[in-house]
C-alpha cells in the first residue's frame, strides 16, 4: 500500500496537496472528459468516450458526495477501460462483494484513490488517534466523501487495526479487514445478541458510542474468548448497520 | 567566411574545461569542495529538492487552473443540436449502431452506464447530444 497509485500520481502532477483542492470536474477535464449533471432515469452515471475525449453524465438528483464519487468512478473507467463498452447494474458502486479485478471494483478503487488519496488521508487519519465514526465524519467533511467510502479508507490507513463490517437484515453483507488484521479474524454472519450493533440494525438507535466487548461477539473462534475489541456502529441510509471493529490486543495481530 | 569569435564564445572552452573538471571529481571530492567553501552539501541538496518540488507543484496548480477555465468555457459555449429533432426510431437506430461497437469506432468508443437497465427517450437524447458534441456523429446522426 506504500506505492503510489495512478490516481495519486495524477493528483501530485496537478499540484494537489490538500483535500479541498480535489476538484473532480477540473481533474476530469484535464483527463479529456467533460462532466455534466442531468436527470438520469435508468442509471446513476455513464461515460461516453470517443477517441481521446469523453463526456461523463451524472444523475443530478444524487447527493453531492455521491455525485463526486460517480464522477471519479467514471474517470476510473476512462483510465482503465477505454475502448470497452459495457452496462453496469444498480449495485455496481462500492460493492465490496465483487472480485478485485471486476471493472466496477477497479473503477471504485480508482475513485477512492482520487477522492481520498493516501498521501493526504493517512496523516489526517493518524492524527485522529482512534478509528471511530466521529473521526470518519470529521475527515469526510474535509474530503466531501460519503461515510462508507471514508470508513473503508479509515480501515486501510487509520491509527488502529480494524475491520469494517456491514450487516443487513439477512446477515453480513460484506466486510473489509485492515492490512494489519490477520485473515483468521473472519466476522460472524449475524450480529451477536450482546452487541450494541443490534440496536442500530433492528432498534431505534442511529449510532452507538465506541465500547469494549468480547471479541467472540464478532469472531467465531475459540481464541476470541480471550480478547476484547472496540465496536461502534452507525445506521446507513439503506438501513444496514455499519460497524467499526477495532482490535485491542496486539496478540490478535500475531 | 569565418567570423571573429565574440568574447562569450571565447569563454566556452574555459566553461567546458570547468565542467569536465567537475565531472571528473568523485562525490566525496565535490562535497569536500563545498565544505571548504563554507557550504553544507546536505542543506544545499535539500534546498534544491524543495525548490524542484515547489516548481512541479506550481506547474501542476497552473495546469489545474487551466482545466477549470477550459471547462467553464466549454460549458458557456455549449450549443443545441438538431440531432434531437430526429424521429425517435432514427435516434434508436443511431444509438444501436454505437452500442454494437462496430466498424472503425470499435476501438475508440467507450460507453459505460451505471445502474443501467435501458435508456429512456430523455436519456437517448442526452447520449446523442454527447455523441454529437464529441464529434462522433453529425447533426443528422451520421458517423463522422
Amino acid at each position: 500500500m506504500s506505492s503510489i497509485t495512478a490516481a495519486e500520481k495524477l493528483l501530485r502532477e496537478l499540484g494537489i496537496d490538500a483535500a479541498k483542492d480535489i476538484d473532480v470536474e477540473a481533474i476530469a477535464w484535464d483527463a479529456g472528459a467533460e462532466v455534466r449533471f442531468a436527470p438520469l432515469d435508468s442509471c446513476e452515471a455513464r461515460i461516453i468516450g470517443y477517441g481521446d475525449r469523453a463526456i461523463i453524465i451524472v444523475d443530478s438528483s444524487g447527493i453531492w458526495q455521491r455525485r463526486r464519487f460517480s464522477v471519479a468512478h467514471e474517470l476510473g473507467h476512462w483510465k482503465y477501460h477505454r475502448g470497452r463498452s459495457f452496462v453496469c447494474r444498480s449495485d455496481d458502486i462500492g460493492n465490496q462483494r465483487r472480485g478485485p479485478t471486476d471493472p466496477e471494483r477497479v473503477a471504485d478503487a480508482y475513485a477512492a484513490d482520487l477522492l481520498l488519496p493516501a498521501f493526504i488521508f493517512a496523516p489526517m487519519a493518524k492524527q485522529c488517534g482512534k478509528s471511530t465514526f466521529d473521526a470518519v465524519d470529521q475527515i469526510r467533511a474535509e474530503f466531501q466523501t460519503s461515510r462508507t467510502a471514508t470508513a473503508l479508507r479509515m480501515v486501510d490507513y487509520g491509527p488502529e487495526p480494524a475491520l469494517l463490517v456491514c450487516h443487513g437484515s439477512n446477515g453480513r453483507r460484506w466486510f473489509k479487514r485492515g492490512p494489519a488484521v490477520p485473515d483468521r479474524w473472519f466476522p460472524r454472519d449475524e450480529i451477536d445478541a450482546d452487541s450494541d450493533a443490534l440496536e442500530v440494525l433492528h432498534g431505534t438507535k442511529e449510532r452507538t458510542t465506541r465500547s469494549l466487548i468480547g471479541a467472540d461477539a464478532w469472531f467465531d473462534r475459540r481464541e476470541a474468548e480471550r480478547y476484547e475489541v472496540y465496536e461502534q456502529t452507525v445506521r446507513m441510509a439503506t438501513g444496514d448497520a455499519l460497524s467499526l471493529v477495532v482490535i485491542k490486543s496486539s496478540e490478535m495481530l500475531d | 567566411m569565418t567570423r571573429k569569435p565574440t568574447p562569450g564564445q571565447k569563454l566556452l572552452p574555459l566553461a567546458d574545461a570547468l565542467v569536465e573538471d567537475w565531472m571528473s571529481l568523485s562525490d566525496e571530492e565535490i562535497f569536500a569542495e563545498f565544505r571548504t567553501d563554507g557550504f553544507d552539501p546536505e542543506v544545499i541538496a535539500a534546498e534544491l529538492r524543495a525548490h524542484i518540488h515547489d516548481l512541479v507543484a506550481e506547474n501542476g496548480k497552473a495546469r489545474l487552473a487551466r482545466a477549470r477555465e477550459g471547462l467553464a468555457e466549454a460549458r458557456a459555449d455549449r450549443t443545441t443540436s438538431n440531432v434531437l429533432n430526429l424521429p425517435i426510431s432514427r435516434k434508436q437506430e443511431i444509438l444501436a449502431q454505437f452500442a454494437a461497437n462496430d466498424g472503425r469506432l470499435r476501438d475508440r468508443m467507450t460507453m459505460a452506464a451505471r445502474k443501467g437497465e435501458g435508456a429512456s427517450e430523455r436519456e437517448v437524447d442526452n447520449i446523442l447530444r454527447d455523441l454529437r458534441d464529441l464529434g462522433a456523429i453529425d447533426d443528422q446522426g451520421n458517423p463522422r
